[in-house]
């Protein structure tokens, strides 16, 4: 609305100009929108372009026998505690449906684009530089609400709610595991991978296809599966 | 509906709705095809600059609008309450302030859950919550760049400053005498003394919610330690409240039939169009701001 839609009487109550002041205020704000978008592109793109995790879990599904072996030791490394509910890699097994398809192994994907980090409103799950850029989730800055849980498309979802500390938690491939007693992380011991004990679960630093879950479900099978005649069905 | 105001107020809402619908389109956006690892794009990480921008954009928009004095118009039996400037002003706040809270409440607040059945909605909510957050500051901002150029516009909203009388007692005895409880009456000025405690209580809740909203946008690229974040969040979720409070005074007692005339002229209905109420109403309802203006000579 300019003064010129302003009828005579209104254009006659206009308060005055105060020039100083409105120079103050457009260089002000003039320099504030020019500082903010030259800072957008100087900032560190940490979460714009996040790093890719240089580790990750792949599982073959074939081989697992549902034993809760690599669920009891997460939970026990992370937590000094065997609860299958503390656990961060989830094992789902239906009785009702056939080999291979009766056991699901739901490790955390370490995805490329983490939904989980993106929907973290303050940036406690975040990759961790440092370790190989795990996407963690610091327990300190957790405020337990939950927006990870939600974000992760997989079901189930591979970040959990902590019901004791209440906060959510999620793999970070034994980096933070207090309870190991031995160095954990990328480059160190993942607790699930040592004690599996059909060894169906790896740990590779080639990022599986991110366009396609299954994936992360590879052949762990060797010569001595098929030599015992087992399925080589995949 | 004053024409250009309703321009303006059309424009407004096609750019809000269009930013919607690429908010929309955003957080279902999966760059490389459908899969595992594929994010929606949220406007508060990949656009975080974007609110500190538009809190600056509000300045400078303070910067290039001219302000009408409150006067009396004789002729038309007329008074101009609202300026241009005041109803965007304040519409520009108040309708996306209603957007936030809704989609703020949506995500979840306290002991309400979030309303959200996936990361998609979720995604969604959230880029609803940054359009109107950026849309709200830039008209937060707009008030304020507004209240640096016309101080004495400021101080008609505070209480007990130059001799005004005390508001409790004011707002309390504007009421009773509304009610029939009382005989004895008062005589505001522009703004009764209850419209003073309201305006000190709103900016009570949108100083900390602003404040705090910048902070959690900045935890989006920097560090600040974890109970500070903490701290920041709850801030924000009880202001979130403590508004939605406000509001759930605010709007019936703006709209209550004896007030109506202002509220129609804060929409640009009011007699003869833009922000004006009618002389006779005024001087019922705000007599000593009548007789100020008469005073002063704001009288056309």
């Amino acid at each position: 609305m300019s003064i010129d839609d302003l009828d005579e009487k209104e254009r006659a109550m206009l308060e005055p100009e105060n020039p100083g002041r409105r120079k103050f205020m457009l260089f002000t704000g003039m320099a504030g929108v020019a500082g903010f978008l030259a800072g957008s592109f100087l900032l560190p793109g940490k979460l714009e372009a996040m790093p890719d995790s240089k580790g990750f879990l792949v599982v073959d599904l074939n081989k697992c026998q549902g034993c809760g072996s690599c669920m009891m030791v997460c939970s026990l490394g992370h937590h000094g505690a065997a609860s299958q509910s503390l656990s961060r890699i989830q094992i789902q097994q239906d009785p009702f449906a056939n080999y291979p398809d009766d056991v699901f192994m739901a490790p955390c994907h370490q995805c490329e684009d983490a939904p989980c980090v993106q929907a973290c409103p303050v940036a406690a799950n975040r990759p961790a530089m440092e370790l190989g850029n795990v996407r963690m989730i610091d327990q300190e800055r957790c405020i337990g609400c939950e927006q990870c849980i939600n974000a992760c498309q997989f079901t189930p979802s591979r970040v959990q709610w902590d019901p004791k500390r209440h906060k959510a938690q999620k793999c970070d491939l034994c980096t933070d595991a207090l309870y190991l007693g031995e160095y954990g992380g990328i480059g160190g011991t993942q607790a699930c991978v040592k004690v599996c004990p059909v060894n169906a679960i790896s740990f590779t630093i080639e990022m599986p296809d991110q366009s396609r879950e299954d994936s992360y479900q590879v052949n762990l099978r060797g010569k001595g599966w098929y030599a015992r005649g087992f399925s080589d069905k995949d | 509906m004053h024409r250009q105001g309703l321009r303006i107020f059309l424009v407004l809402s096609g750019v809000f709705v269009a930013a919607i619908g690429v908010g929309y389109y955003a957080a279902r956006f999966q760059p490389t095809g459908r899969g595992v690892g594929q994010a929606p794009y949220l406007f508060f990480d990949h656009l975080p600059w974007m609110p500190f921008v538009a809190a600056f954009l509000g300045i400078i928009l303070s910067s290039m609008t001219r302000r009408v004095a409150c006067y009396i118009d004789r002729d038309g039996e007329r008074v101009l309450r609202f300026d241009f400037v005041a109803r965007l002003n304040h519409w520009l706040i108040a309708l996306p302030c209603i957007v936030v809270i809704f989609s703020g409440l949506a995500l979840g607040v306290f002991f309400i859950p979030r309303l959200t059945p996936d990361g998609q909605a979720t995604a969604f909510l959230f880029n609803i919550h940054f359009v109107a957050v950026v849309f709200m500051l830039v008209g937060f901002f707009y008030l304020l760049g507004n209240w640096v150029l016309s101080p004495r516009r400021l101080f008609a909203f505070i209480p007990f400053v130059g001799g005004k009388a005390n508001p409790i007692y004011e707002g309390l005895i504007f009421y009773l005498h509304r009610a029939g409880l009382t005989k004895r009456t008062v005589h505001p000025d522009k703004f009764e003394g209850s419209e003073q405690l309201a305006f000190l209580m709103a900016m009570a809740c949108l100083f900390p919610l602003v404040i705090s909203g910048f902070f959690k946008v900045a935890a989006r690229f920097y560090e600040f330690p974890a109970g500070l974040s903490h701290f920041m969040n709850l801030t924000h979720e009880f202001f979130t409240l403590a508004l939605v409070f406000y509001l759930i005074m605010h709007i019936p007692l703006t709209t209550a039939p004896w007030i109506f005339a202002g509220f129609k002229a804060m929409v640009g209905m009011g007699k003869g169009g833009g922000g004006y109420v009618p002389l006779d109403w005024a001087k019922e309802e705000n007599p000593d701001w009548i007789k100020h203006l008469e005073a002063e000579g704001k009288v056309k």
